[in-house]
């Protein structure tokens, strides 16, 4: 095989991303594949090094250092001061590798967006604007139905607040990962959670488990019981909230969940035979409200990161 | 293209909210189906079930004969045209067309052939080369829409895909998306809040409120013959106009009383309130604004009218709506624009009563359809 084609192709592809003109001398000829795999191994590493994706992937992980960091962004030209908004991308069984092209030809102006693969189902896309903020929400709907009609693709999309320097980054991915957790535990009915619209999750979701768990204990007839219990299951909850959303009107209630009004005493009965919690109470019903968020929190932290 | 088959589809979230209730419809091939109800009614979620973008809690969902609730979205045959669409800025009308294709790696001559076949379908031919930039608003629409077609599924999905549009263009879009239909014979479900989209797209359309289907029905009967209170309220535009009543009846025959006024009901309509047993019980007496008229002599030598003062006068060009009470309700009739009544006269208006509808007042139900 002729090895100096292809050593010639690798210098210039080192000469490539490097900049730098290198020359070879090679004194025995059956060394050629070991240098030419070595020069690759180079031009791979550097390639790495200085890939900006991978540098803010780096950043926003926390695996890298704050003066590392910075001297990175200086020589690979990336704006210090600029304001970014960031949207964490999770995909459910979508293809990656489409996710991205889809998105780069979504906004085809590169300086304005990097997107940075995280691991196999999420994506950073870090947005970058200059004088008018745009709508992050309207951005987020159009990611959102442009990846469902044309990747045919399941996802969810939290976003950070608008951050102004290079270095808040890391802040505002653990604000977008936040946002993702809260949201799928509290607001799993919804694709799209910002940080700065997360309610009553935002509080809950920061309570550790173990204050969670007094609650439940204080509250709760049969605390132990309460996580099988059926008056937690999601019919209960779903004539509960229909009863806080109508002011506590039997009737009204009844009408709307299509139910007799006999049967929606029924379920109060079942829920009070299994809480104690008489929910025709307004107190009452809303230590259910809060009991039943909880254990919302405590499930989904059960599966995912525990908060202790 | 398809038939579709949805049997007691629900959707729960594990928090509780309980998003569609036992949902069950059975789509013709190149039906044209709309889904429509008021903000929060899960016209959206059922979609999305049925794209496959939101998993079914229970029930079956098939696609001719096939169960597709576990069948990931890109394995259903399905294309969608949602509301928030981007096209691609620095790509041709053909390329944003063919750009789906592409990533699927369809050989070059069938995306030239499907791309040509879709921009002439949606009249786009002459406009493959421009960029979205130099396209109107109802052109871009065409452009979304044909990123759809050129996949060639077995079902169209639309959610509310004309909302960002402005009145205008909506009307033609409306007449556009129409023809689309008729050129391409395929099945489509498209989901909307505006009753006027529904009605005149819809070959029958599912009503909607808090996850259940009110009614599902050609628009003729859905105007027609509502099945509720609901339906009845939320089709025709101005609203019908409703009133409290009592039931009141004599024999074979039935008067209805609002306040001071008394309304004889038709022999048909009667024998319903007779067979329902509702000598009197309140009820809810429902009438259309154009079945409301100014009272001829004839009406006035029959006793059938309500003298009232106009409130409110409305010129759409060919017809006026008059605002008025009846035993302090608002009431509309929607009159000719010949009408020489102006704010503050006296009139006299005949209901017809061959076209009231009355409901249960308690369960909101039609009782005469």
């Amino acid at each position: 095989m002729n090895y100096d084609q292809e050593l010639v192709k690798t210098l210039n592809e080192l000469k490539r991303v490097t900049g730098l003109n290198f020359s070879i001398e090679i004194d025995d000829e059956d060394q050629t594949p070991e240098i030419i795999r070595q020069i690759r191994g180079l031009s791979n590493a550097y390639k790495e090094k200085n890939n900006k994706n991978l540098v803010i992937k780096k950043w926003l992980t926390g695996s890298i250092s704050e003066d590392e960091f910075l001297d990175l962004a200086k020589k690979l030209h990336i704006p210090i001061e600029e304001n970014r908004v960031l949207y964490l991308i999770t995909m459910d069984g979508a293809d990656n590798s489409e996710i991205i092209t889809i998105l780069k030809n979504m906004f085809p102006n590169n300086s304005n967006i990097w997107l940075i693969p995280i691991n196999a189902t999420q994506l950073v896309l870090l947005y970058s604007f200059y004088r008018i903020e745009p709508n992050l929400k309207e951005n987020a709907y159009a990611i959102l139905d442009t990846l469902n009609t044309e990747a045919l693709a399941q996802v969810k999309i939290a976003y950070s607040e608008v951050t102004s320097h290079l270095l808040k980054l890391p802040v505002a991915y653990q604000q977008a990962c936040f946002a993702m957790e809260v949201g799928k535990i509290f607001y799993c009915n919804q694709s799209i959670y910002g940080h700065d619209n997360l309610g009553i999750g935002r509080l809950l979701y920061d309570i550790p488990d173990v204050l969670c768990k007094d609650y439940i204990k204080e509250k709760l007839k049969d605390p132990l019981s309460s996580y099988q219990s059926t008056a937690f299951e999601a019919d209960m909850l779903h004539t509960v909230n229909c009863f806080l959303d109508n002011n506590l009107n039997i009737a009204e209630t009844a009408r709307q969940l299509h139910i007799h009004r006999n049967t929606l005493l029924y379920r109060m009965e079942q829920i009070e035979k299994e809480t104690s919690l008489d929910i025709r109470q307004f107190h009452q019903a809303m230590t259910y409200k809060i009991s039943s968020l909880i254990l919302l929190k405590l499930a989904g932290t059960d599966s995912g990161s525990s908060r202790d | 293209m398809a038939n579709l088959s949805l049997k007691n589809i629900q959707k729960i979230y594990p928090n509780g909210f309980h998003a569609v209730h036992d949902f069950n419809l059975e789509i013709e091939d190149k039906e044209f189906i709309i889904f429509v109800g008021p903000s929060g009614c899960a016209k959206s979620t059922t979609l999305r079930m049925i794209a496959g973008l939101e998993s079914i809690t229970d029930g079956e969902f098939k696609i001719d004969g096939v169960l597709m609730n576990n069948v990931e979205p890109k394995d259903r045959d399905i294309a969608m045209v949602f509301q928030n669409y981007a096209l691609y800025p620095h790509m041709t009308v053909y390329d944003n067309m063919a750009f789906a294709l592409k990533l699927r790696k369809v050989p070059k001559d069938e995306i030239d052939e499907k791309v040509r076949e879709a921009a002439r379908i949606l009249g786009l031919d002459k406009l493959l080369d421009r960029k979205p930039s130099a396209l109107s608003g109802g052109q871009r629409q065409r452009v979304a829409m044909g990123r759809a077609i050129v996949r060639h599924p077995k079902v169209f999905l639309m959610d509310e895909p004309l909302s960002n549009l402005d009145a205008k263009l909506r009307v033609q879009m409306r007449l556009e998306i129409s023809k689309i239909h008729q050129r391409l014979g395929a099945t489509i479900i498209y989901v909307t809040h505006d009753q006027t989209e529904a009605m005149t797209l819809g070959t029958r359309i599912v009503v909607m409120k808090d996850g259940y289907i009110q009614q599902v029905d050609t628009p003729s009967n859905l105007y027609n013959k509502p099945c509720n209170l609901f339906v009845a309220g939320f089709i025709g535009s101005p609203q019908m106009n409703f009133f409290d009543a009592v039931c009141k009846i004599n024999g074979k025959d039935a008067i209805l009383q609002i306040g001071n006024s008394t309304f004889p009901v038709p022999a048909n309509k009667a024998k319903a309130l007779i067979d329902g047993n509702y000598n009197g019980k309140n009820v809810i007496l429902g009438i259309r604004p154009e079945d409301v008229s100014e009272a001829t002599d004839a009406d006035i030598k029959g006793g059938q009218t309500i003298s009232a003062d106009i409130k409110f006068r409305e010129l759409l060009g060919a017809e006026v709506y008059l605002y008025f009470d009846l035993e302090g309700t608002q009431m509309t009739a929607r009159t000719s624009s010949s009408t020489k009544l102006q704010i503050g006269d006296k009139a006299k208006f005949a209901l017809d009563m061959d076209k009231i509808h009355i409901f249960d007042k308690e369960t909101e139900v039609t009782i005469t359809n």
